[in-house]
């Protein structure tokens, strides 16, 4: 999937589990490389200055998020 | 996973004026200023020996008798004497200069290589410091350093342009170690050489950069002409070394009474300062740039080096007028007049500053300008800001300290050592302040869509702090650590 894709579609993603919805209405993706949680996360995005919880895939951010909801990939 | 514990994590530092190189070149000299004696001097250049090629010179700077804790034994007017250096140095030689620059230390070896014996005469208006028996005791006074620079001098010529490279790889690894301990992940290099590019280069091509490099070509405009369009490098080695703007210089530094005024320095009236590069050449510079599309970025801090440089800027903005989005620069921006401030916003050009010279030159900033001048022009952040200008932030580094938490408190406090604070109104908030050290870095570097915020989609280069910069009191800032450096989602410095 392109990188620009994932960019579109992930504010939406993310507007939906901020209202509260159930994360898995999202479509089903492989957990995170990297993420950072319980934390104070200040993201200099006018958009979403601030969240709890961030992931990264590959050499990329995935989701700044208020929650910690982000899972990360378990080591194999 | 990293539990951030309640710590505060943010966009990668990037320092956007740094001379990249020479941090590495510092650290491969001894830092001689905070010894408490002589002992820990040896101790130094005991554990430097151990990590040297054989007979490779040992290099420190900033040693200062006076400050010691005890004084040595045995000692010529609180001086040492070389043996015990000599002991642990016996094939390196030593050159250690004072804090002063007046005097050197050198061992036997170094003394050796300069030919010195007991019956080397004192050169015209220097001293071999000696004992009781006429023997040097290895210091050298003012014109007789230059016995020893010059043997230094002959022993560097030796190189073989092997050796020369492997120090020019020491120097690059030594300066990406120390940004990545300091949090910062991107560095705009204030003016490297084709030569030292090509060094970034091979770093890039082996992913071994780990930050981010942004370079700005500083060569003439012949070098310019024939080689520009060979040196355009945008993201190499996954977005880890781009090269698409070139260095100048207009003036000097104030410290110096070399930044070129409009009107004469207030503590020298009978000077203006210096026009170091003549206007036709940066001229003949602006179109090379502006044709090959290449960022312009001058360094220019006296007001009348800042309003020739924006007419320059603008003269080439004019008269290719299908060029747009050009982001050119000026590195330093530091003193103004008020005619100028707003041009800045209208010409879209970026104002490269460095929080943290505002606090160190602030002491005779008003010597140099007086009161008016200082307070109409002398680091003018809200000014700049208001009338719609973008600023960006660093170091200057090795000139200052690469490290952002320092810059990152003089950006928001404008607070000197002395206590008091450096006209107030301009300084920044918190917010902007760390969008000047990140967001607004990346948009200089034209990498905003990639860089400066933690958006997703961007790269994932963050740096974790022990502190909440961003709400501490004023003074807890400067205990704030870097607990993490990530940089494309890899962990490169962690606590």
């Amino acid at each position: 999937m392109p990188k620009k894709f994932l960019s579109k579609i992930f504010p939406v993603i993310l507007s939906i589990a901020l209202i509260g919805l159930v994360f898995s209405c999202a479509p089903k993706k492989e957990p995170a490389d990297l993420v950072l949680t319980n934390g104070k996360i200040v993201t200099v995005d006018e958009a979403n200055p601030e969240a709890e919880a961030l992931a990264v895939r590959g050499d990329t951010i995935e989701a700044a998020k208020r929650s910690s909801l982000i899972s990360e990939k378990k080591p194999r | 996973m990293i539990d951030l514990e309640g710590k505060l994590a943010i966009p990668g530092f990037i320092d956007a004026h740094a001379h990249f190189t020479s941090i590495g070149q510092a650290k491969m000299r001894l830092d001689l200023t905070k010894v408490r004696n002589w002992d820990e001097i040896v101790a130094m250049v005991k554990e430097a020996v151990e990590k040297a090629q054989l007979g490779e010179w040992i290099l420190g700077r900033g040693w200062h008798q006076e400050k010691w804790d005890k004084t040595p034994e045995p000692n010529v007017d609180g001086l040492p004497f070389h043996l015990s250096l000599s002991k642990v140095s016996p094939d390196n030689p030593v050159l250690l200069t004072h804090a002063s620059g007046h005097s050197s230390f050198a061992n036997a070896k170094a003394m050796d290589l300069a030919g010195i014996t007991n019956k080397t005469p004192d050169p015209e208006g220097g001293e071999i410091v000696r004992d009781a028996k006429g023997n040097p005791i290895g210091v050298f006074r003012e014109t007789a350093q230059g016995l020893l620079r010059r043997a230094l001098s002959t022993s560097l010529e030796k190189r073989t342009p092997e050796q020369r490279k492997a120090e020019r790889r020491k120097a690059v690894e030594l300066a990406i170690e120390e940004c990545l301990s300091k949090g910062i992940t991107s560095v705009h290099d204030a003016g490297s050489s084709f030569e030292t590019i090509d060094l970034f280069k091979e770093f890039a091509q082996e992913e071994k950069l780990g930050l981010r490099l942004y370079v700005m070509i500083r060569v003439g405009n012949e070098l310019l002409k024939q080689r520009l369009s060979d040196y355009r490098i945008i993201g190499l080695g996954n977005n880890h070394l781009t090269v698409r703007s070139i260095k100048r210089a207009i003036d000097g530094a104030l410290g110096a009474h070399g930044a070129w005024l409009l009107e004469p320095y207030s503590d020298l009236r009978s000077s203006v300062g210096l026009n170091t590069t003549p206007i036709d050449d940066l001229r003949e510079t602006a179109d090379i740039a502006i044709t090959n599309e290449f960022q312009l970025c001058v360094h220019a801090i006296g007001d009348r080096g800042n309003r020739e440089t924006l007419n320059i800027f603008e003269e080439a903005f004019k008269a290719h007028p299908e060029k747009k989005d050009l982001r050119w620069r000026i590195e330093h921006a530091q003193h103004l007049h008020p005619n100028d401030i707003p041009r800045f916003g209208e010409l879209r050009v970026v104002a490269s500053m460095q929080g943290i010279h505002c606090t160190s030159d602030g002491p005779w900033v008003i010597k140099r300008l007086g009161e008016k001048r200082a307070e109409e022009g002398a680091y003018v952040w809200q000014k700049l800001m208001k009338s719609g200008a973008i600023i960006c932030n660093g170091t200057d580094a090795p000139v200052e300290d690469v490290d952002p938490i320092p810059c990152f408190y003089a950006t928001v406090t404008r607070r000197l050592k002395d206590g008091t604070v450096f006209y107030p109104d301009q300084r920044m908030s918190r917010e902007e302040a760390l969008r000047s050290y990140t967001l607004n870095g990346a948009y200089a570097a034209f990498q905003e869509d990639i860089l400066g915020s933690l958006t997703p989609g961007k790269l994932a280069d963050i740096t974790i702090l022990s502190k909440d910069i961003m709400s501490v009191p004023e003074e807890e800032i400067l205990e704030t650590e870097v607990l993490y450096t990530i940089v494309g989602g890899k962990i490169l410095y962690e606590k």
